[in-house]
């Protein structure tokens, strides 16, 4: 059993889809948007597979669990708040706040344009990410499809540049999204909500601008990246069936994200293994 | 005065031998070397380019202390790709942990030469107890700068997840062994 869950499909597949899915179905007596708390809980069953619960030395991969935590609670504080005023701001700020956290030691070694050259990305693609999903949430198809075709594409993008590791934490989200998303297929009433979103889009982008700061990861594969969530948001017919509409709009996500795996891919020397 | 002058150098040696020689370390002959089993096929090789440091040396009182800051990111296993990988999260983390360091905490002698070095080693802010065994060291006038040098060579085994490296263990193996070949020149 022990050497079962080292292994990487289980660790960043299978285990974090049928937890999300357990996790989605246990919050459904509780109606929407709660099942969709199943994502980010289904991340951290990944987080805990790999990483254990060791926090020291606390590396950027481990702060991303730590904010992939802290990003469940920011979702149901908003969704129990739903008159919350800005909320925009609120989870800009936020992100902001996750996103110079994780890259903190890197910027403390660096100054003036140096410094906002690494910073300020990371300020805008996390915020970009994070609202972009937010504010789609009433489309809830779209948005998972979004969140399904983002987590994929980073996770290819970071394996390929040269980090399992973040490869690993971004397909364990990819397969907690997709446990959730088959509930939201078959469940017609049901939207995305801030717990689904907030932590979903924070994720994508913390493990995409990881990759960027501490492996290989090229900035223009998180450029094409973060058009995904505006390409799986083309709207569809309304009168198609859900799981059609579902395919096509995870489709359209991916699309975006496997130019940016292709891009990656292209200009690799060598993709063998050593 | 013949008295005199003897108690003089005399004086002179014995204050020399209470204070350790400062010396630096040459970085274009220093190097950290690592070995680490690959898959249970082969052993691969490779050596941080970027070291520096201070030893401070005194073989007649038996005394020692080494202090060497390696770049992390100066790692070199002969392919890009693979050492584009050991500076990733993966391994090494060099984004966020730029330095491995060793600071010496003991140093034993046997005769006037050292036989083992204890210290800290830091890779990935884990600071962990390991001893040098020192294999050969030697001090003497360079034939070339004309600078009294020492160098040592001196190694260890250590567990990779130990310092929280444990990416693809046990495909590429945990235990790994350091190989520090070092050479200083005396300050001043």
């Amino acid at each position: 059993m022990e050497t079962l869950l080292t292994r990487p499909e289980i660790q960043s597949a299978a285990a974090p889809l049928l937890v999300a899915l357990a996790v989605g179905l246990i919050l459904r007596a509780f109606g929407r948007p709660w099942p969709l708390l199943g994502a980010v809980v289904g991340f951290l069953a990944t987080a805990w597979l790999i990483n254990g619960l060791q926090f020291t030395p606390l590396t950027g991969a481990r702060k991303i669990i730590v904010i992939a935590a802290a990003a469940g609670v920011v979702g149901v504080l908003a969704d129990v708040m739903p008159r919350l005023r800005a909320r925009p701001v609120w989870l800009a700020l936020f992100s902001a706040g996750a996103a110079l956290w994780l890259i903190w030691k890197v910027l403390a070694r660096r100054e003036g344009v140096d410094l906002m050259v690494v910073g300020a990305p990371a300020v805008a693609y996390v915020m970009w990410l994070t609202l972009c999903l937010d504010f789609g949430r009433r489309a809830e198809i779209p948005t998972l499809a979004a969140g399904l075709a983002l987590a994929l594409g980073t996770g290819a993008v970071s394996i390929l540049s040269a980090s399992a590791l973040l490869g690993q934490l971004a397909f364990g989200l990819g397969a907690a999204i997709g446990g959730v998303f088959l509930l939201v297929v078959f469940w017609k009433d049901s939207v995305a909500g801030a717990v689904f979103t907030v932590p979903v889009g924070i994720l994508a982008g913390l493990i995409g601008y990881a990759g960027y700061v501490f492996a290989k990861v090229p900035w223009y594969a998180l450029a094409v990246l973060a058009i995904v969530p505006l390409a799986a948001h083309i709207p569809l017919p309304k009168a198609w069936p859900r799981i059609v509409r579902a395919a096509v709009h995870t489709l359209l996500g991916v699309i975006v994200s496997a130019v940016a795996v292709g891009v990656v891919w292209w200009l690799m020397e060598d993709s063998g293994g050593y | 005065m013949k008295k005199l002058a003897l108690s003089v150098v005399a004086g002179a040696l014995l204050v020399s031998a209470a204070f350790a020689d400062s010396y630096t370390i040459d970085p274009n002959h220093t190097y950290p070397n690592f070995r680490i089993n690959h898959l249970g096929f082969t052993t691969i090789y490779g050596r941080f380019g970027a070291t520096e440091g201070k030893i401070e040396y005194d073989p007649a009182g038996q005394k020692g202390s080494v202090e060497i800051t390696i770049d992390a990111t100066s790692v070199d296993t002969g392919y890009q790709k693979r050492d584009d990988h050991l500076r990733s999260p993966d391994f090494l983390n060099v984004a966020e942990f730029p330095e491995i360091t060793f600071k010496s905490t003991a140093v034993k002698f046997d005769g006037d030469k050292p036989s083992s070095i204890t210290g800290d080693l830091t890779i990935l802010g884990v600071s962990k107890s390991v001893t040098l065994e020192v294999t050969s060291a030697n001090c003497a006038e360079h034939p070339f700068t004309k600078k009294w040098t020492c160098g040592f060579d001196a190694n260890t085994a250590i567990k990779r997840s130990d310092f929280g490296i444990n990416y693809a263990i046990p495909g590429i193996g945990d235990d790994m062994e350091l190989l520090f070949g070092v050479e200083a020149i005396i300050d001043g």
